[in-house]
């Protein structure tokens, strides 16, 4: 297992992809995957500065990684508001151009690009996002 | 991330290089805005030398082409872009809206 804390902003992000793509790669990942745990970490760090922060440096991001011989798995906790998956719309797909809505995008590649996607708040201790990623 | 413009007769082509995502979007955006607003309508998005390209990313792309398309004036479309950059595309359901060329000059050529 191994831990790390960033700086709850946006310059942080690619040390971020940096250090979970390290992880992944070492755990043996295809790079079709390895891409799959990049943007499903990058975008749930995005969400939590935009929305549970509410804009940048209000706090900080708590990276958890580990590995079993059956899967990778990321848990991100950070001391925002609580965040909610419910209260974001999925997005619709189908829709034309002019009438796509932004949010709801970083959620849906979370859950199509991991196997396992839980959110959950505690009061004491905030927001924890699980990521999982199995091993093919 | 660094953008390399090079203006052509009918075309803007854009060259990024690196990563987008919410930290460098805005920077990106604000080129494209600018460019926009002295006239320029026509964009290839040169995506060959990105390694990521994330919603925030890809929205901003999406938003230009909504603006272009609202006051009728110009297209953006996208040339060399990774698979892997590709597929999350796909994802979000947008290569219907964009045309992909496999080159930069035959994408300049559609203009």
């Amino acid at each position: 297992m191994t831990k790390k804390t960033f700086p709850g902003n946006f310059k942080s992000l690619e040390r971020i992809s940096k250090f979970i793509v390290g992880f992944a790669q070492e755990a043996g990942f295809s790079p079709n995957d390895v891409y799959a745990i990049q943007t499903a970490v990058d975008e749930a760090c995005s969400n939590i500065i935009d929305h549970a922060y509410g804009g940048e440096d209000k706090g900080e991001i708590q990276i958890k990684v580990s590995e079993t011989s059956k899967n990778l798995k990321i848990v991100l906790r950070d001391q925002g508001e609580p965040f909610d998956p419910k209260d974001v719309p999925e997005p619709d797909l189908t829709s034309a151009l002019e009438h796509r809505k932004e949010r709801g995008l970083g959620i849906y590649f979370m859950q199509k690009l991991m196997d396992d996607v839980v959110f959950e708040f505690s009061e004491k201790r905030g927001n924890k996002l699980t990521l999982v990623k199995n091993k093919r | 991330m660094e953008v390399a413009i090079k203006e052509n007769q009918n075309c803007d082509v854009i060259q990024i290089t690196g990563r987008i995502d919410s930290y460098t979007s805005p920077n990106i955006k604000q080129i494209l805005i600018s460019l926009l607003e002295n006239g320029h309508y026509n964009f290839v998005i040169d995506l060959g030398k990105v390694n990521y390209l994330s919603s925030s990313g890809i929205l901003m792309f999406v938003n230009l082409q909504k603006r272009l398309n609202d006051e009728n004036l110009g297209k953006v479309v996208f040339s060399n872009v990774p698979e892997l950059i590709f597929s999350n595309i796909k994802l979000a359901g947008f290569d219907q809206f964009f045309e992909f060329f496999k080159g930069t000059n035959i994408a300049v050529r559609r203009f």
